[in-house]
């Protein structure tokens, strides 16, 4: 009698065990994912954007306070566009949307700072430059630029055309300066209301280094929006109950790899 | 147009890595059943070399292929915009005051020299060409009229870019909005581009509910009336695509496909049994 109660107590304990080996240590991500990353037509030319603190692969995440700033950069200059951010509710949390009509060909980069999101379980705060770029009518030129913000990624392969299985290459820059030997997180977003399904925690998050020079390389295996995120420290405190803390400033980039797609009958 | 391809690929992005070989899933081979755009397109092959180029669905007098032939002038209809290649050409078109402007590139840096610029209006009647002078920028008049207006450059060796502006980019766009409902305006979408967000248009419709009361919308633009019928249609059908999108991706089997499966198994089975067991029956041993 005692071993058949004994027995379910024990696979309980077990189940409850795995729970808790596989608690979740996901990656956060700053997202800025634009409904679509190329614009051809003017009659389809509006873009909207999905602008949140999250964990991309798991879909969920946290209340993103009220940015610090919202900029959209191209031909050549910066217009802040704060202003014109709508705060929404994705679940109980707090996201936030922005519609940007593409009026000339050109590459524009929208780039999100948010406030130092305190993390208690990781003891630091966190500040995630987050980047995104759309390309319209044709011009794709001047991806490759560093728009000058505290920390980023910049694309050494055209962020407007890759594919899934492509390699993709970055830079990270921290005050203008390569970061080598870096970390840089990897994670894919499946989309509004999608998860994605891993063999195991661990495969959630990829990560990969930047080498000597900042360069660092990875290649998606399936198409849609892939996140990068260069970690870096700051060379600052911010304060948490009246002590210093440390601060990660992460230069995060979304890129969109396409599904390469069979051929067709030349015309 | 090919931005509708675009929007629809992160749906189509997931199946996902399911672990075992994630890195063959972004080069999916073509599924075998599908009846898709893409498959009507792979039975277009033979084809008169110039139908792709003139989606005129009259031009079309072959018997077999017409089907086909009139499936790749529809999904020419839907995606207008030239695609991009190496050394493709591209033309932009704006409003400039009481002129039309067109900026003709390979790149932002390489214009077209001396191609030809066309405009084209809503039933692709030419009316109105130019050279594309030394640096790729023609102005045109606005020219009277209402609907979308398309823009067509040729670069010479095969080089040719499309550009349509929408009707409600006209000179003049607000009166011009109205015009947009009229024939050749195919594209829903494209009557809520202002320069004010769609999204707070719709948003703004939404609130005055009685917007909505059928046939005689007084008081309210058919701007507004359209962003409303157009917010609601999204709504109601965007469950559906959601479905379709997953029913297409396949995913994995659900109770019902597996207890049907199994259903089928046993079926299957007992048919062949009862083959087998009829007097007579090849292979039946007596």
């Amino acid at each position: 009698m005692r071993k058949t109660l004994l027995q379910p107590a024990a696979v309980f304990a077990a189940i409850a065990l795995a729970f808790c080996a596989a608690a979740p240590a996901y990656a956060h991500f700053g997202m800025v994912i634009p409904s679509k990353p190329t614009v051809t037509d003017a009659a389809d030319s509006q873009v909207d954007f999905d602008i949140k603190f999250w964990h991309p692969f798991e879909n969920n995440g946290m209340t993103l306070a009220k940015p610090v700033s919202f900029k959209v950069y191209s031909d050549g200059k910066a217009t802040d566009a704060l202003a014109d951010l709508k705060e929404k509710k994705t679940g109980d949390l707090v996201t936030w949307s922005y519609s940007w009509k593409a009026a000339r060909p050109g590459v524009a980069a929208f780039v999100l700072e948010p406030q130092p999101y305190w993390e208690p379980a990781e003891d630091k705060f966190i500040i995630h430059y987050t980047k995104a770029y759309v390309d319209a009518f044709g011009d794709d030129e001047g991806w490759n630029e560093p728009l000058g913000i505290k920390t980023e990624i910049v694309p050494r392969a055209k962020p407007g055309g890759v594919y899934a299985g492509n390699t993709f290459v970055g830079k990270v820059l921290l005050d203008g300066k390569a970061v080598p030997n870096g970390e840089v997180e990897v994670e894919w977003y499946p989309g509004p209301d999608r998860k994605g399904d891993a063999p195991s925690e661990s495969m959630v998050t990829q990560v990969t280094l930047t080498d000597e020079n900042g360069n660092f390389a990875f290649t998606p295996p399936a198409p849609g929006w892939w996140g990068f995120a260069a970690l870096n420290d700051a060379d600052y405190k911010l304060k948490s109950d009246g002590q210093d803390k440390d601060v990660e400033l992460g230069a995060v980039l979304w890129v969109y790899f396409h599904e390469f797609r069979p051929s067709e009958a030349a015309q | 147009m090919r931005g509708n391809c675009l929007a629809r690929n992160p749906l189509a992005a997931v199946p996902g890595t399911r672990g075992a070989a994630p890195g063959l899933t972004g080069l999916r081979a073509p599924s075998s059943g599908a009846a898709g755009p893409r498959g009507r397109r792979g039975d277009a092959t033979g084809l008169p070399s110039n139908a792709p180029t003139a989606p005129t669905p009259g031009a079309v007098t072959l018997g077999g292929p017409a089907l086909a032939a009139f499936a790749l002038a529809l999904c020419s209809a839907i995606a207008p915009s030239a695609p991009a290649f190496a050394h493709a050409v591209y033309v932009f078109a704006y409003a400039n005051g009481d002129e039309i402007c067109t900026e003709s590139y390979f790149t932002r840096k390489n214009r077209v020299v001396d191609g030809r610029i066309a405009m084209q209006d809503a039933s692709g009647t030419e009316i109105g060409s130019a050279s594309t002078g030394a640096d790729g920028n023609r102005c045109f008049p606005a020219p009277p009229g209402e609907g979308d207006l398309k823009f067509v450059v040729l670069a010479g060796e095969g080089h040719r870019g499309e550009f349509t502006l929408p009707a409600a980019d006209r000179p003049g766009a607000p009166s011009a909005a109205e015009g947009g409902a009229g024939p050749g305006r195919a594209d829903p979408a494209a009557t809520g581009s202002g320069p004010s967000p769609d999204g707070a248009a719709a948003d703004g419709a939404g609130a005055s509910g009685e917007a909505a009361s059928p046939g005689a919308p007084a008081g309210v633009s058919e701007e507004t009336l359209r962003a409303v019928v157009r917010e609601e249609l999204k709504a109601q059908i965007s469950p559906v695509v959601r479905a379709l999108a997953e029913a297409r991706d396949g995913g994995t089997p659900g109770l019902r496909e597996i207890v049907g499966g199994l259903g089928w198994v046993a079926g299957v089975c007992g048919l062949v049994l009862w083959l087998k067991r009829r007097p007579g029956a090849p292979g039946r041993k007596d």
